[in-house]
């Protein structure tokens, strides 16, 4: 009788969690293309991050995904103007920044394991079959992902967003704030960067609990491998560097390198040769422009 | 290749000692298919939690006065999987050809674990395959225990996230011991092996399982498993990946099996 029960209810909630992803998100990803543009360099848009009241993307774009996404507007009615559109940016990056894999499977142009740096966890979510956009692959992870989009207006938690058990996306305060500049990823790609981190969450991938000698020991706060959601921080930067190569400013890729060496530092290092990359490094200060250019082989540093 | 010759030779011992049945001896189940769903959770390696689902096909044992054939599945299948949340399969894995040969007097046998493919996604491989071969001595065998010590030979090739394609030959010495108590059945194996002849950083394997037959309609079981397995594959750390997992998996199983005695 208990098995029964038991099965009967694993199919209804089977049934009805596969029901609920009502966002067609083929169709949601033309919608933007053909509305926003093309992918424009950033010397030609406002770079939102030095400007926070405004967005990268037009509000006609980010209305397409205001309407589209499960996004639960009551709760974002306590949040402070301008972090939705943030969110909905992030949305719209995964969307519209072009996005490539890296020759040789290279990070920076390291490769930590004898087989390269990117998972093939991650191969088989951006690349997904053969021939297709990776961009749309990227968008339909994430919209797939999550059920309901809410705002929780914890002022005393550090977490930018987290995915909970009932396949939501839990949005804080600290996604975005207009007065800090470093700390709360306002860069799209930053947003975009923490959408697919607890996409990944949704492939029921949790953290481990951080070893004794590093900086958030004994917080789960750590990944064992380049293929958890700590590894998106990682790799989505690099892909971001490959298929917009010629669209970023020098301030984006300082950004970008910014964006690894934390993710690096705090929470992901397993990897000897990238843990050495960004070792007795200054995020903020030292991850430049001309050293993201050297590391990728681009161009000497001048 | 000393070991693969010890294996030869034991073979071929067999070959030579095995009588040849006759029909009024042979007693021994069959089990045409069986059909597995449950869940999995996994630490370290893979902090994860997955689905998943298992077919079983042409298992079955046969057994004589003088010898015992048997084989867990001729076919298997075996994928992981987030089902509720619209996720591509994690894990897919085929298994052929596993087979069996005890030989009762002697207490020796011969074993052909069959040919496993596929991918494991959570783990980095892809064109994946196993092989092998093992020779066992039979402690202890009773109607409820049963106690077996293995030497055998593993082959492996794969890749990993995409990588050149890597080959693994493991030795390795195994002991496992069976029981059987009503409904209730279980095993615990624990495994040892050298990976390309690296002495100095074995590789362990521990497993545990626990089975119980919740009701019988005729031919048709149905169970529940309690499976627990840890993990240390030092070929993991050499490319740079974790090499220690644990993992606890539930699942129900429906059997058809199909039992005679002589």
């Amino acid at each position: 009788m208990i098995l029964r029960f038991f099965q009967i209810s694993l199919s209804l909630c089977t049934f009805f969690l596969v029901s609920c992803q009502t966002v067609d998100s083929n169709t949601l990803f033309e919608q933007l293309r053909a509305t926003c543009g093309p992918a424009q360099t950033d010397e030609e848009v406002f770079i939102s991050v030095l400007r926070p009241e405004q967005t990268r993307y037009s509000s006609e774009c980010l209305n397409i995904l205001d309407a589209a996404l499960p996004i639960d507007h009551l709760s974002f009615a306590q949040a402070r103007s301008g972090l939705k559109e943030h969110v909905l940016e992030g949305f719209a990056g995964l969307a519209l920044t072009p996005i490539a894999m890296p020759p040789d499977n290279r990070i920076l142009g390291t490769s930590p394991l004898e087989a390269g740096a990117i998972p093939l966890a991650f191969w088989r979510i951006f690349e997904g079959d053969p021939g297709s956009n990776l961009n749309q692959n990227a968008f339909n992870y994430v919209v797939g992902k999550f059920v309901s989009i809410r705002f929780v207006d914890n002022q005393l938690t550090n977490l930018r967003a987290e995915f909970n058990g009932g396949r939501e996306l839990i949005i804080y305060p600290k996604f975005w704030e207009a007065d800090s500049y470093w700390t709360n990823y306002h860069m799209p790609y930053g947003a975009s960067a923490t959408l697919l981190h607890e996409a990944r969450h949704g492939d029921t991938i949790a953290h481990v609990v951080c070893p004794p000698d590093s900086r958030n020991a004994g917080q789960s706060e750590c990944d064992p491998e380049i293929k958890g959601a700590f590894g998106m921080g990682l790799v989505y930067p690099e892909l971001i560097l490959q298929g917009s190569r010629h669209l970023l400013a020098d301030f984006s890729l300082k950004m970008l390198g910014w964006l690894m060496c934390v993710t690096v530092q705090i929470s992901l290092d397993t990897y000897e040769e990238i843990e050495g990359l960004f070792r007795g490094r200054d995020c903020e200060l030292d991850s430049t422009a001309d050293w993201i250019k050297k590391q990728e082989g681009w161009e000497s540093p001048s | 290749m000393i070991l693969g010759r010890r294996l030869l030779g034991i073979f071929l011992l067999l070959s030579a000692v095995i009588p040849s049945p006759s029909r009024a001896d042979l007693s021994g189940s069959v089990t045409p298919v069986s059909l597995a769903a449950g869940g999995v959770g996994s630490y370290i390696q893979c902090p994860c939690f997955r689905w998943t689902i298992g077919a079983r096909a042409a298992g079955g044992v046969l057994e004589t006065r003088d010898i015992v054939i048997s084989s867990d599945a001729l076919f298997k299948f075996r994928m992981q999987e987030d089902l509720m949340w619209d996720q591509k399969p994690m894990v897919k894995m085929f298994e052929v050809g596993s087979l069996r040969l005890l030989l009762k007097g002697a207490h020796l046998g011969l074993a052909f674990p069959g040919v496993t493919f596929g991918e494991d996604v959570d783990k980095g491989y892809s064109d994946f395959l196993q092989t092998g071969i093992y020779a066992l001595v039979n402690l202890i065998r009773t109607e409820t225990i049963g106690l077996e010590a293995r030497t055998g030979y593993q082959y492996q090739q794969y890749r990993i996230n995409l990588g050149p394609l890597l080959e693994e030959h493991e030795g390795y010495e195994a002991i496992v011991f069976n029981w059987r108590r009503g409904r209730w059945n279980g095993s615990l194996s624990g495994l040892m092996g050298f990976e390309n002849g690296d002495y100095e950083r074995p590789h362990f394997l521990a497993t545990e399982s626990t089975r119980i037959r919740a009701f019988s309609i005729k031919d048709l079981q149905m169970g529940i498993a309690l499976e627990f397995q840890a993990e240390h594959e030092p070929f993991r750390q050499r490319v740079g990946l974790e090499p220690n997992s644990v993992a606890a998996t539930v699942w129900m199983d429906f059997s058809y099996i199909k039992q005679w005695k002589k």
